[in-house]
């Protein structure tokens, strides 16, 4: 009895390989090229393939190359080819040259002259979307029209590469751009210039008020702070209270009236940016 | 006499059997306990970069990912494309849609079992709006010509996914099988 299980187990194992090797499927097949397989055997049979994006179901005669067309392997991936008189052969195709960069860029706009703020992550496909896992030289670019950008080439790393950037000194439109050999993605990050930097104000005895107004307001770097950007004055006469005016930054510049108040102390401040301070003696 | 002697001879067998039961229930439960169950998927975040993974994303994407696969296998399995929104999207969801297509034509169908899930994050971006994963998991494969199945076979697959956020929710927008080194 041992020895008949034995042997039906012996006749089986070779059944099936002489199933599986009745289709000789392509070793170095790639995404979106057509290949073909190779069957042996006389008679009928149908054919089955089943892989990412796609399942096939033809007739055929045993003996005959089977073709598969660019679009039957488009994807990337696992294909099970399968017989339905049994035998089966499973292959992979692996994604093609890179033809697209998925690039995300953020944020869209970031203040002049910090480091690490903009952040760029590519994604390195083929021309079916399929991502390219070998490891990939991206080159990342930042810049801003009339200054040298900066160029980083990084390799890719389970089809991903990112890098983490400063913003450059001057305020404007930057390029930021990812490239592999000739293809390339750009995307547009908007630097506006940073926190106040050395916020100073005048003031000027207008009757009974002060007519407060401060120097052209402008980042360390030396962009002027945007139109709309909020300063604060303030007026302190100690025991006879306090007088506060959020102004807005127009042409460059913030005006505020207040007041007159002899003895009083001024300010002007601008987020945590804080600037002059004027003692009023009452327009001496 | 002989009725007797035999009666005790099962009895004791039968004790023998029990004994030996119990004695090793606690090993096979621990051995149960330890093995992760068809279909769980763990998430490792140990490596994961340049920004950690918060707790809140680490359970979000398990529960994505659970319901990518469990929408994925009755996707293929009953040939509806319209299961495949809430969890895929971009290329990956064309293409299973693609696949559901062709098999509606062709009369055939696919069944997936897959096994426990050990998932690794391997990157997760510095804003945190797209998250890749390495998954090991051994699948149980079926193509079906109507009811008739044409070729079953059980692989250990290894898969690179990539999790995009989707307005608030994380979708898979890639999942390709390695291949076997």
């Amino acid at each position: 009895m041992k020895i008949l299980g034995l042997f039906l187990a012996i006749i089986l194992t070779f059944a099936s390989a002489a199933f599986a090797q009745d289709l000789q499927v392509p070793q170095n097949a790639v995404a979106g090229e057509g290949a073909s397989i190779s069957t042996s055997g006389s008679g009928s049979a149908t054919f089955y393939l089943t892989g990412p994006g796609t399942s096939l179901k033809r007739d055929f005669k045993r003996g005959e190359t089977i073709s598969l067309s660019a679009d039957d392997l488009a994807y990337a991936g696992r294909y099970t080819a399968a017989l339905d008189g049994g035998g089966a052969q499973s292959f992979f195709v692996t994604a093609a040259k890179p033809a697209k960069l998925n690039f995300m860029a953020r944020p869209s706009r970031v203040p002049v002259a910090h480091p690490d703020v903009i952040s760029g992550v590519v994604f390195v496909l083929d021309r079916n979307d399929n991502l390219i896992t070998t490891p990939t030289t991206v080159n990342f670019q930042l810049g801003i029209a009339g200054s040298a950008p900066t160029t980083r080439p990084l390799q890719s790393k389970n089809g991903i590469a990112w890098i983490k950037a400063g913003s450059g000194n001057r305020e404007g439109a930057a390029q930021f751009t990812a490239s592999v050999g000739d293809i390339s993605a750009k995307r547009v990050v908007q630097q506006v210039a940073s926190d106040p930097c050395n916020l100073r104000m005048k003031a000027q005895a207008d009757g009974k008020n002060i007519q407060l107004q401060t120097e052209p307001i402008k980042d360390c770097s030396g962009n002027a702070v945007p139109d709309g950007t909020i300063v604060t004055f303030s007026e302190s006469a100690g025991g006879r209270g306090r007088s506060t005016v959020d102004a807005r930054v127009k042409h460059g510049v913030a005006r505020a009236t207040l007041p007159s108040v002899p003895g009083a102390t001024l300010t002007v401040a601008s987020g945590v940016v804080l600037g002059n301070e004027i003692r009023w003696s009452g327009g001496q | 006499m002989a009725i007797h002697k035999s009666s005790t001879r099962s009895t004791v067998i039968l004790l023998a059997i029990v004994i030996v039961l119990a004695s090793a229930a606690p090993s096979i439960l621990r051995a149960f306990a330890d093995e992760p169950g068809a279909g769980t998927i763990q998430i490792s975040t140990t490596g994961a970069g340049p920004r950690e993974v918060e707790e809140t994303t680490q359970k979000a994407i398990e529960r994505q990912y659970t319901a990518a696969w469990k929408n994925m296998t009755a996707a293929l399995k009953d040939n509806r494309a319209d299961l495949l929104d809430a969890a895929f999207v971009g290329s990956m969801r064309d293409q299973l849609a693609r696949r559901i297509e062709q098999q509606k034509k062709s009369g055939t169908s696919t069944r997936y079992a897959d096994g426990a899930h050990q998932v690794n994050v391997v990157f997760y971006s510095p804003e945190g709006t797209a998250l890749e994963l390495r998954d090991t998991t051994e699948i149980e494969q079926q193509t079906l010509d109507g009811s008739k199945v044409i070729h079953s076979e059980k692989v250990r697959q290894q898969y690179l996914v990539i999790f995009t956020l989707v307005e608030d929710r994380w979708k898979v927008r890639i999942m390709q099988a390695l291949p076997t080194s």
